[in-house]
């Protein structure tokens, strides 16, 4: 087997200088390795943040206007002194699977989101049935502003300020039947503007329903508005229900129809998880979730926790709805 | 080849000069670098208020995802090392399970810390009461013995094959883990779903080789047996 020809000293990298070079070489293979899962890292946390910008609403009756006609404790209800949660986490804090199990990425899967042309049906035990476009609805009452605290059942709170008005007086629009002991609501079923309906999370469409007398309490707010501002996809535009003193999710968001009806309707986490999810899903601090206390919560924007109060602090308002009601049965 | 100079005579008397072998081979040290990459951003994002709306969970949630990850990559290597034949992949191993224990804790803390603001008595109360952290803190118990016994002295004193059979719990921990993680996701089970599955995989795996005698035989001849030898 012919040698090869061996390079003459001169020519070989002193070993000082190699090794120093292969130093330098591990050091660039660390630093991309970190490189790599630092980008790894980012494309699973991230959160991206893009700026809502929604048109103002005509004719807001401000929080501090609300009208004298209302009784005290109601108006007092209307608008709570907490300090609002910035419009910032209000739209980027959202549970909303329509468009993302993600709470930070349901304002990036908004995109394809359009209001153009909505129509709500009303429909079921009522004299006047019909159809409402967004222009009716408007017509019905002025927005006005009615700053309200939200508990989500995942124990995090924000206090909003919304826009809009008492749902009975959409009810007193339609005239319930007698027979009527029910609102039953439906959300938008669309999954080529609502992606998270292509995945099977939630039988779709969303429904939610509540109890007549509830659906008429004057703290019932039918919401188009947030901070004097149109919804903004992410917080259920173009119209939703906002019912202060039960957990976030019996407020169902872009609602297309709405139907009186005599038995208690399906609702969309009651059916997914029945022991988990009641119902009535009213505030109630002593009565935990299987899997978590509710006795506190997460204000958010703000450090430490926070009691939960029964009703979410509405009691002196709605207790009454309940009463002689076991609410650890009906919770 | 009397005249080749063997490269480890030159080779300067650094330890952190060799990619495998030595006390601290410059491949595990860029792991452990790599493996510390979530605590960074972390705790930079936290100190920059960039953990979004709810700053505690999202601790909480991530600290736990990375545990729970690494510790299906430390059940990976030695599938990886039967399939591969690279027996220094066993180094590896120990930093990610080591980490997983590490994150474990302070995903436990953050929720001690923060979302029980620092009452042990309502820490041990929602463990007791909410099987699904009950689950999660069995899963961080099983790791303790694990992580206690993951030095070299504590391989020779119980003794390779006590040592391994201490480690197979290691499998427990993870689907402990594992179930921690879905029974906590509220409807979107695809990430734990995945976790679940890969879990199962990488356990079925190693029965099959267990149990299958041909296929015992195939991967011990690709991979020497490096028990008692750390």
């Amino acid at each position: 087997m012919p040698q090869a020809p061996q390079p003459s000293r001169d020519v070989v990298t002193p070993p000082e200088v190699y090794f120093s070079r292969r130093a330098f070489l591990k050091a660039g293979m660390i630093a991309a390795s970190l490189a790599v899962t630092g980008t790894v890292y980012q494309r699973f946390n991230t959160i991206y943040s893009p700026p809502v910008e929604k048109p103002k609403l005509a004719g807001l009756v401000p929080a501090a206007s609300i009208p004298a006609s209302y009784p005290p404790a109601l108006a007092q209800a209307f608008r709570t002194n907490e300090a609002p949660t910035s419009l910032q986490n209000i739209t980027h804090y959202n549970n909303f699977y329509e468009f993302s199990t993600d709470k930070e990425g349901v304002a990036e899967n908004v995109g394809d989101f359009s209001t153009a042309g909505w129509k709500i049906t009303v429909d079921g035990l009522v004299a006047k049935p019909g159809v409402f476009d967004l222009d009716d609805i408007r017509k019905i009452a002025a927005p006005e502003e009615r700053i309200y605290r939200m508990r989500c059942v995942e124990t995090w709170s924000m206090v909003i300020p919304w826009a809009g008005y008492s749902f009975s007086k959409l009810l007193d629009r339609v005239q319930p039947l007698s027979s009527a002991k029910y609102v039953a609501f439906t959300t938008l079923l669309d999954p080529k503007m609502m992606p998270g309906q292509r995945s099977d999370v939630l039988d779709w469409p969303y429904v939610e329903g509540l109890r007549l007398d509830e659906a008429m309490h004057p703290l019932t707010l039918l919401a188009t508005g947030l901070y004097g501002r149109e919804l903004p996809a992410q917080d259920g535009a173009p119209v939703r229900l906002v019912i202060p003193w039960k957990y976030g999710f019996k407020g169902i968001k872009s609602i297309v129809k709405i139907s009186l009806v005599a038995d208690q309707p399906p609702t969309s986490w009651n059916r997914y998880a029945p022991e988990e999810y009641g119902f009535y899903a009213n505030v109630n601090p002593n009565h935990p979730h299987p899997r978590w206390s509710q006795a506190t919560e997460q204000r958010i924007g703000e450090e430490g926790r926070r009691p939960t109060l029964m009703f979410n602090g509405y009691g002196e308002q709605v207790a009454s709805l309940y009463s002689g009601m076991d609410l650890d049965r009906y919770y | 080849m009397s005249s080749a100079v063997s490269t480890a005579d030159l080779r300067p008397a650094s330890p952190g000069y060799k990619w495998i072998g030595g006390s601290m081979p410059v491949a595990r040290f860029g792991l452990i670098l790599n493996l510390l990459v979530p605590l960074v951003f972390l705790v930079g994002d936290a100190c920059n208020g960039k953990l979004g709306a709810d700053p505690v969970k999202e601790a909480i949630h991530t600290t736990g995802l990375v545990a729970v990850t690494y510790l299906l990559l430390s059940l990976g290597v030695t599938p990886l090392r039967m399939v591969s034949g690279w027996g220094w992949l066993v180094q590896f191993r120990r930093s990610f399970g080591v980490f997983a224990f590490y994150y474990a804790c302070a995903h436990l803390a953050i929720y001690f810390w923060w979302d029980r603001e620092r009452s042990l008595g309502s820490t041990a109360y929602e463990i007791t009461h909410r099987y699904y952290l009950m689950i999660g803190f069995l899963s961080l118990v099983v790791m303790l013995p694990l992580w206690a016994t993951s030095f070299n002295a504590a391989i020779k004193k119980l003794g390779g094959r006590r040592w391994q059979r201490l480690h197979r719990w290691a499998y427990v921990a993870a689907a402990l883990a594992c179930w921690h993680f879905y029974l906590q996701t509220k409807a979107d089970k695809r990430r734990p779903d995945i976790y679940i599955a890969v879990l199962a995989i990488l356990l079925l795996g190693r029965l099959v080789v267990r149990f299958l005698p041909s296929s015992r035989a195939a991967a011990k001849a690709k991979s020497p047996n490096r028990a008692g030898k750390s």
